[in-house]
């Protein structure tokens, strides 16, 4: 991860956090070490990205709802190549699609942290933590199996 | 009673094609457009409809390419942008155009520029826009996800672990590339691929490699299409269009259901059904390269064999190679003669099927299927020419 002296040396913010009307609960639930993810209040249909109407039953009810932050791995990448100046300093870094324990395909992409790179498989149970961000904080997702992983909720 | 109105394609122009950033997109735009005007044998007075699609700001728009040409009156005419069905976005558009009889000729071009709007290459470094970005960069860009490379290496890890798919499955289909791309002169990528050169290049993304990407161009490339009553009476033998189809599947680069295959399945379905053929018909297939990763999924999903076993089908290039017994991507693909973005294999199926295709022709052929992107902006053609 990104260590305050290699922040120094590569002095390129990575792209901020902007929350927008539809994805501030989100990142506010993240700054707070909560999971939060937008629900249907009529047919109980989690959406993420957030949406403005549940696309199975088109109720407006949608509001956040905490979930467990417990997930698989779908599938994952070791990103090597330097897309941006601001992870110039975390490659090699992986970003993980996690399917979360809720509902099926519910998917989230992320990284996963503190996994050596010959751990790594499609399948491994993992959990949330949170890392700062700028003035915010992002969920990411380590292995389950690892105590470190647990944060408080 | 009359018959239905029925599309051919009936020219088809390139500009020059350059590796390099920063050339004049409009110059480049004029010169495919009247490429493919002289190729038809019309007017540019006789255009009554033009189409184009482009992902950013990267090309001209359709006014312009009308004062341009200084063309008529504009009867049906649109500007595709973002979740269009791709590079074929304003083939499909103008085909329906003139299937409905909105307008009578219809001119497509397709305009890129290496640096802008060119994210399926390797040479594009996107940069996080936010809102209704396909990729959700509002949302994945904090952690390091950037577009459509990192997209397609996750599925190829996904891939890996359904299918069994191999790196050589993918190197296999590189090598195709510029196999075919030593036979086509405009090809950017001439040179012969090894396998261990392939494995060798360099891993952006694990296990996406460098050379899994298409190359990026400067370049236009632009069609004429008209009626088949009114292809009769123009220069070449027209090339008509049996069946066109757009797909998105569940609609979305990353969270939908069919993560692997995209709306590749859908799309072809209604392209067979809607041909009345089916694979074993075709004699030559260009099938989108944006990676060699998209090469697979429509290989299955136009069902030349089953999901996951491309790798294996392909007979390690054997079969798709010049002399195969389904040549494929004849012209290089984006892979190797450069990414013009869908368009350029139209216009190779054209040239083949009209048997312009000098060393690289595929004998009596007479059936195309030609297809372009893939995850939820698909779209593609039966092209005959009997
Ligand atoms: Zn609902």
């Amino acid at each position: 991860m990104v260590t305050s002296a290699s922040e120094l040396e590569n002095p390129a913010p990575k792209p901020a956090i902007v929350p927008t009307e539809r994805n501030r609960f989100f990142w506010e639930g993240a700054r707070h070490g909560r999971l939060l993810i937008a629900r249907c209040g009529d047919c109980g249909l989690y959406l993420h990205p957030p949406m403005p109407i549940c696309s199975r039953c088109h109720s407006s009810h949608i509001a956040p709802a905490e979930v467990s932050g417990r997930g698989i791995v779908y599938t994952y990448t070791i990103v090597r190549r330097t897309f941006h100046p601001g992870f110039a300093a975390e490659v090699p870094y992986v970003v993980a699609m996690i399917d979360l324990v809720e509902q099926e395909g519910l998917r989230l992409i992320s990284n996963l942290v503190d996994c050596p790179h010959e751990q790594l498989a499609v399948g491994l149970a993992v959990k949330v933590r949170y890392q700062p961000h700028g003035a915010w904080m992002l969920p990411v997702f380590s292995l389950s199996s690892n105590a470190t992983a647990e944060t408080a909720r | 009673m009359s018959a239905p109105r029925k599309a051919a394609i009936v020219g088809y122009g390139f500009s020059d094609v350059f590796r390099g950033p920063g050339l004049d997109v409009e110059a480049l735009t004029a010169q495919s457009c009247l490429a493919a005007i002289a190729d038809a044998g019309v007017r540019a007075a006789d255009i009554d409809g033009i189409f184009e699609y482009q992902i950013g700001a990267e090309s001209p728009k359709c006014l312009y390419v009308q004062r341009l040409l200084g063309t008529g009156d504009l009867a049906s005419y649109t500007d595709i942008m973002g979740s269009g069905a791709s590079g074929f976005a304003g083939v499909v558009a103008a085909l329906s155009a003139v299937e409905s009889g909105a307008c009578e000729v219809a001119l497509v071009f397709r305009s890129m520029q290496q640096q802008a709007g060119n994210t399926g290459s390797a040479s594009g470094d996107p940069v996080a826009q936010a809102g209704y970005s396909p990729l959700h960069d509002e949302i994945v860009a904090p952690y390091g996800m950037f577009g459509i490379i990192p997209a397609t290496a996750l599925r190829m890890c996904r891939r890996q672990v359904e299918y069994g798919t191999r790196p050589q499955d993918y190197g296999y289909v590189a090598i195709n590339a510029r196999r075919w791309a030593a036979l086509n002169e405009r090809a950017v990528q001439r040179n012969a691929l090894t396998m261990e050169g392939y494995l060798s290049a360099k891993l952006l993304c694990d296990p996406l490699r460098l050379l899994d990407c298409d190359y990026p161009v400067s370049g236009s490339c632009a069609l004429i299409i008209t009626t088949q009553q009114r292809a009769r009476d123009l220069r070449h033998k027209p090339v008509m269009v049996a069946a066109h189809a757009q797909a998105t599947g569940s609609g979305d680069w990353l969270h939908g259901a069919d993560f692997l295959h995209g709306g590749t399945i859908r799309c072809a379905e209604r392209l067979w059904r809607r041909s009345g053929l089916e694979p074993n018909d075709i004699d030559f297939a260009q099938v989108y390269d944006g990676f060699t990763y998209s090469v697979l999924t429509w290989i299955e999903a136009l069902g030349f064999c089953g999901l996951g076993e491309a790798g294996d089908w392909i007979e390690q290039g054997r079969r798709i190679g010049p002399g195969g017994s389904l040549p494929l991507n004849t012209n290089g693909g984006q892979l190797a003669e450069g990414r013009l973005h869908g368009l350029a294999a139209v216009a190779e199926s054209v040239m083949q099927l009209r048997g312009d295709g000098g060393s690289r022709q595929v004998r009596d052929a007479e059936t195309a299927v030609v297809t372009v992107s893939w995850g939820p902006q698909c779209a593609g053609m039966v092209l005959i020419c009997p």
